[in-house]
């Protein structure tokens, strides 16, 4: 499902080369959950970007869902992480101005071949499973934390892609709504969603398949 | 995607009303130099319904000051045209009262049936000076004078507003009163728009001169003639009666400075236009801008969504097309009522073209100003954009 080939990534700037990954190796298999750990700044966030191809590593191979990322041409790259990813960050990054079923279409409107008409039905799904059915026409600022977090996996979700990469989903969350996203994730994953998760928690890693360790951008376990 | 940028715009409406409310008063201006360029082009293209290269206006005058009991003879009409005559360089002679000379500054006009009608004197030599384009009827004759009515040449486009589509040939004009009073229409002239191309179809009649009416004279020289043998005739008419002014221009003079003149309107216009459009590109780019900076999170988001480089690039254009076009439909809302107050009273052509190129105008400008911010905003890279605090 998931490949990663001596992955390398360096953040150069002016003054500072930083090693952000070094020769990461691994493979994520279908319908797999696994945690990603270590301690801040040891490349966790960078590791999931590559993974979701927001970032282009330095060097090494990426091979998701059968396919090789051979080019990193935009448009490519655009189209594969709107079909085969879906992204839960930490910040809940919802768009202000828009009611939260329109944030939850987004992911759709750049999808080809989709009526209005389906596109919201798509949507209110996605609302329904994370529980937010009787919320779709508040705006962002109008719901608590755990239910703008619970938008955002449900934009997440909605196209319904085979990879969700979450980078520490419940860090902004207290306990019990950290819960609750919890939960919608380990149902998705018995439905089949291949999921990474980085989290500080080890309480919520012990609870995934495996987990990876990083330490100064280097795989430990 | 359209419904989804309207939502944007129109949650966002605070921000966006300055910006639709430019594009509204900049869209009215447009129109209207668009509107006073597309009749000018109009007028342009229609028949002139004389020529004037090589036609050249001699006023003939006494001099003010010259004592009024000074003996000097006047010349008669006849004495200038054979004066004229005997250059060899001067193909034909015609006379015409002031109001029928054309871009000439004097005119006669009334009202026949509801229309303001403008009326000239002029000899019968006129029509083959100017090559007018008789379409109907007859030219005025030696025999007219014999006749106990008025005979009358008018334009097509004046035959066409009094008889419509009947034969105008024989027609009484009523409301002719001068002259011999009873007035019949004999002639039709394609046009006769003597204040130039840029005038509107000629509502023009022509009369016979009288006799002892003041004329000034015109004259078709032959092609190549050096305007310094105006020179020549100056120094014969002058000795034939001292005392007299003479003064020659050439019509093509004459219709260049009628152009500058006639030009004046479209020129101020446009430069309210540039200075408006180029306040209002300047505004645009900056609320773009702004915009794109403001916005950093919502389009690495977008692009980490499944959004390409491109169709961010074509929702903030996108965006700012929607702003435009209300501006704009408020603009229309406003210009369709002109007919109804009368305010401007251009063909429906002409104002649908010029309503036409003023949208393009604005679109345009709206395009053009979004290419750069468009760019700073595709640059924007995701993972630097969702980067958390
Ligand atoms: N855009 C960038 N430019 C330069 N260096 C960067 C950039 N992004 C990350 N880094 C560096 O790469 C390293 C890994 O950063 P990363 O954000 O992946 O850490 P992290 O494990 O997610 O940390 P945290 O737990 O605090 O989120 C850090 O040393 C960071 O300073
Ligand atoms: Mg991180």
């Amino acid at each position: 499902m998931i490949k990663l080939e001596s992955i390398e990534k360096v953040y150069r700037t002016e003054q500072v080369e930083t090693l952000a990954l070094s020769n990461i190796n691994f493979a994520v298999d279908e319908g797999e959950f696994i945690s990603v750990m270590g301690p801040s700044g040891s490349g966790k966030s960078t590791l999931l970007n590559v993974i979701g191809l927001l970032d282009e590593p330095s060097a090494g191979e990426i091979v998701l869902n059968g396919q090789a990322i051979n080019s990193y041409a935009d448009r490519y790259l655009a189209r594969i992480r709107n079909e085969e990813v879906g992204f839960i960050f930490q910040s809940f990054h919802l768009i202000a101005d828009l009611n939260v079923v329109d944030n939850v279409e987004i992911p759709l409107l750049y999808r080809r071949g989709l009526s209005g008409k389906k596109r919201r039905q798509m949507a209110l799904k996605a609302l329904d499973r994370v529980g937010l059915s009787s919320r779709v026409k508040h705006f962002p600022s109008q719901l608590s934390g755990g239910q703008q977090q619970r938008v955002a996996v449900a934009r997440a979700i909605v196209a319904q892609p085979h990879i969700l990469l979450a980078d520490e989903p419940t860090g902004n969350l207290d306990s019990q709504m950290g819960d609750e996203i919890m939960g919608i994730m380990h149902q998705l994953n018995e439905e089949g969603t291949t999921i990474v998760m980085v989290t500080h928690d080890q309480r919520l890693a012990d609870r995934t398949g495996r987990t990876v360790r990083l330490f100064d951008g280097r795989q430990v376990q | 995607m359209i419904r989804h940028l309207c939502k944007l715009v129109w949650n966002r409406k605070r921000a966006n009303a300055l910006t639709a409310f430019q594009i509204f008063i900049s869209f009215l201006i447009v129109f209207i130099t668009a509107s006073i360029a597309v009749d000018n082009a109009d007028n342009y293209r229609r028949p002139l319904g004389f020529s004037y290269e090589n036609r050249w206006v001699v006023n003939f005058w006494r001099d003010r000051e010259l004592p009024l009991d000074s003996e000097v003879e006047a010349p008669s009409r006849r004495q200038v045209y054979q004066a004229l005559e005997s250059f060899d360089w001067i193909e034909s002679v015609a006379s015409a009262d002031g109001a029928a000379i054309p871009y000439g500054s004097s005119r006669w006009g009334s009202t026949i049936d509801g229309q303001p009608v403008y009326h000239g004197a002029v000899s019968d030599e006129y029509y083959e000076v100017f090559n007018l384009d008789l379409v109907n009827g007859r030219w005025f004759s030696e025999e007219d004078a014999a006749l106990d009515w008025e005979p009358l040449v008018i334009t097509q486009p004046l035959s066409e507003a009094l008889f419509g589509r009947e034969d105008p040939i024989g027609q009484q004009v009523e409301e002719w009163k001068r002259g011999k009073g009873n007035a019949r229409v004999v002639g039709v002239v394609s046009d006769y728009r003597r204040r130039g191309e840029f005038s509107e179809p000629g509502f023009f009649l022509l009369t016979r001169v009288e006799d002892d009416a003041h004329v000034d004279f015109l004259v078709k020289v032959r092609p190549g003639t050096p305007l310094a043998a105006q020179e020549q005739i100056d120094k014969r008419l002058k000795a034939m009666a001292p005392g007299y002014r003479v003064n020659i221009t050439t019509l093509e003079e004459d219709r260049a400075s009628s152009f500058k003149l006639s030009l004046i309107p479209l020129f101020a216009a446009g430069v309210v236009s540039v200075l408006v459009l180029g306040m209002v590109a300047l505004s645009l780019s900056g609320v773009l801008w702004q915009r794109t900076t403001l916005r950093t999170e919502e389009i690495g988001l977008r692009r980490a969504l499944g959004g390409s480089a491109a169709s961010i690039y074509a929702q903030l254009t996108g965006e700012m097309l929607v702003v435009a076009s209300i501006g704009v439909i408020a603009g229309l809302l406003v210009i369709v009522q002109f007919p109804l107050l009368e305010l401007l009273d251009y063909t429906s052509g002409i104002y649908a073209l010029s309503l036409a190129l003023a949208a393009l105008v604005i679109y345009g400008l709206v395009v053009v100003c979004s290419l750069y911010p468009g760019r700073l905003a595709c640059r924007i890279r995701p993972v630097e954009a969702l980067h958390h605090e």
